[in-house]
């Protein structure tokens, strides 16, 4: 019997595919632990879809890939009833949201029905084909990626939606030394996948160990008031500022910076959550939970900006 | 006509001066520029400032990016202190931006002045969350030890001349024996009081805390409990020169928290703070483990 695996086994075997880019990686073994998903936002060609790959290779895990394109429909995602004229019944072809890791590419580019569908899988793990719901697999991670400079035809996603994933990471460009490596690394010999890093039953026990780490009093006040200061932002930033946001991030937040915060701790092999880990995945759970209006583009303001004034305005215990 | 033009003027010129005026205000609440602050002093060139002699106080800035200006830098307050001018020196490179602004004071009376900390606001690029970046306060004690006995002996040459002979003489000595009382109370080294080194703050040394944080160490030894820990956590935060709402990541940020003893107390306390009560009494031990290698 071999020894578990620690969390950060598989940080580092994904860090051995995907140069840099260290938010990403950890990100998605956060969400992994914490039992979310993710949604990925950057321009193309930034490892965004190599980085859900290299995760479900190392986990040992079913991938699926779904290009979201706007004639896509329900049944591509979930699966459909198929009468099989041989037997003469209806027997159920399951889609590709029956995986381990299903990469939702350019998840804006299908319309609400189809995001909905995926949305709805996302958050009840289960799906309904005909008249019979089916569990997804266990562990269950969406990891959906979106383009923010090329939006024409695509359908942005209501806030409700963006709300069921657990996190969203700004995919940024490499450094010059990254790019150097990423030159050196795959121009020749292509990508390498490092397989087996860890298993579906260590990705479990991660999730029971999570659950498990201590949350202080103090650090589960910090954790509300965070949230709190996104519902009165005139409180904490000014009328200003409040006047380019409708509304805050919802309960579904606070939940998540519990979850993450302890998959943090997890991660670094505390048994308990430290202030810092809180505030350092804060702007991950946030940024896509609160309501920006259109003064935003108006006033030309940085969301990011304004989500890292609201989080220091808070002060940690 | 004209009288309709010009009643027609100030509202016009009031919305003209909204539209300048609106964008302004919105373009300085976004325009903070984003910097990697590694040092940020107040000093002065002299440790004994003496009356009615200039002297320079000297605020250095050295941020990691290359900028041709660094906006929201505000110049220390001195009440008491003449300012006859300054000179600002700016070197931008690939090893980043120097700023160094030389202020010439004069002090017109002795005693104590203090002068306020320089701040910068920017955006601090470790961490993208905008900040004042403080630097230290300084205290200086101006001399003007040498203006009394001047006047002292213009008066009794006066005296002398005036014909009181006894009285003169008697005066004489008394002055004297005065200055000779006197003289031991005048600090032997007037040196400007740094109220803290520099900016983003630093720990002090060790033994100017000592006793506080020995005191720490015994609570801890004796009664193990979170209260205390938190005590300490915060008195810990407070020497770094750190706010209470700023997380152990802040703290260790700072230039003073470079030293490793220093890092450990600091990470010991973190711990000792936030773990599960089963996890307190080990946690505690590190903390007075940590204290004992910190201290001298």
């Amino acid at each position: 019997m071999t020894d578990p695996k620690r969390p950060q086994q598989l940080i580092d075997a994904l860090s051995q595919t995907i140069v840099g880019q260290r938010e990403v990686v950890e990100s998605l073994v956060l969400a992994l632990i914490a039992d979310g998903h993710v949604l990925l936002e950057g321009p193309p060609g930034l490892a965004k879809t190599l980085a859900c790959r290299a995760l479900a290779a190392a986990l040992d895990g079913q991938f699926k890939r779904i290009q979201f394109t706007p004639d896509l429909l329900p049944a591509d995602i979930v699966g459909t009833r198929i009468f099989d004229q041989h037997e003469s019944v209806f027997t159920t072809a399951p889609g590709p949201i029956f995986a381990n890791v299903v990469l939702a590419d350019e998840v804006n580019r299908a319309p609400a029905k189809v995001q909905s569908a995926l949305l709805e899988a996302m958050q009840e793990r289960q799906v309904t084909i005909g008249l019979q719901s089916h569990p997804l697999p266990d562990p269950f991670i969406v990891l959906a990626t979106m383009n923010p400079l090329d939006t024409d035809g695509t359908y942005a996603l209501p806030l409700a939606q963006m709300d069921r994933f657990l996190l969203k990471v700004n995919v940024g460009y490499p450094s010059r030394e990254e790019e150097a490596v990423i030159l050196e690394r795959f121009a020749v010999d292509g990508t390498h996948l490092v397989e087996s890093a860890a298993t579906l039953d260590d990705v479990r026990a991660w999730r029971a160990q999570a659950r498990a780490v201590h949350l202080d009093e103090k650090i589960k006040a910090y954790v509300v008031d965070l949230v709190a200061a996104t519902r009165r932002v005139d409180a904490a930033l000014g009328e200003a500022t409040a006047a380019l946001i409708d509304y805050g991030a919802s309960p579904r937040a606070t939940l998540a910076l519990a979850f993450l915060s302890r998959a943090k701790a997890l991660i670094q092999q505390r048994t308990f959550v430290l202030p810092d880990d809180v505030r350092g995945i804060a702007p991950l759970v946030l940024r896509h939970r609160i309501g920006f209006n259109y003064r935003l583009v108006t006033e030309r303001a940085d969301p990011e900006a304004i989500v890292a004034r609201l989080i220091a305005s808070v002060p940690a215990p | 006509m004209t009288g309709a033009r010009a009643a027609l003027r100030p509202p016009a010129a009031f919305a003209l001066a909204m539209l300048l005026l609106l964008p302004t205000g919105q373009a300085r609440a976004q325009s903070l520029q984003r910097l990697d602050v590694t040092s940020f002093t107040l000093s002065s060139d002299t440790g004994a400032p003496q009356l009615e002699r200039p002297f320079h106080l000297i605020i250095a800035v050295s941020v990691a990016e290359s900028e041709s200006r660094l906006d929201n830098l505000v110049l220390p307050s001195f009440f008491g202190l003449e300012e006859l001018g300054d000179a600002r020196r700016l070197v931008a490179g690939s090893n980043g931006t120097h700023y160094r602004e030389t202020i010439t004071v004069v002090a017109h009376r002795s005693g104590t002045i203090h002068v306020t900390p320089a701040y910068l606001d920017a955006v601090d690029a470790r961490n993208g969350r905008p900040t004042r970046f403080i630097s230290n306060a300084l205290v200086l004690h101006v001399g003007g030890g040498l203006e009394a006995p001047a006047a002292a002996s213009r008066g009794i040459f006066r005296l002398l001349t005036a014909g009181g002979g006894i009285a003169a003489l008697l005066l004489l000595a008394g002055a004297l024996l005065l200055l000779l009382l006197r003289r031991p109370r005048v600090p032997a080294q007037q040196q400007p009081a740094h109220e803290g080194p520099p900016q983003p703050a630093r720990l002090p040394p060790a033994a100017a805390p000592a006793n506080r944080l020995h005191a720490f160490r015994e609570r801890l030894s004796t009664h193990p409990e979170r209260s205390t820990v938190l005590e300490l956590r915060g008195y810990l935060w407070a020497l770094a020169g750190a706010g209470a709402g700023e997380t152990l990541a802040d703290v260790l940020r700072r230039p003073g928290a470079h030293d490793l003893a220093v890092r450990t107390v600091l990470r010991a306390a973190e711990r000792a703070a936030f773990c599960p009560e089963t996890h307190l009494h080990r946690a505690i031990g590190e903390v007075v483990a940590s204290l004992e290698h910190y201290m001298p």
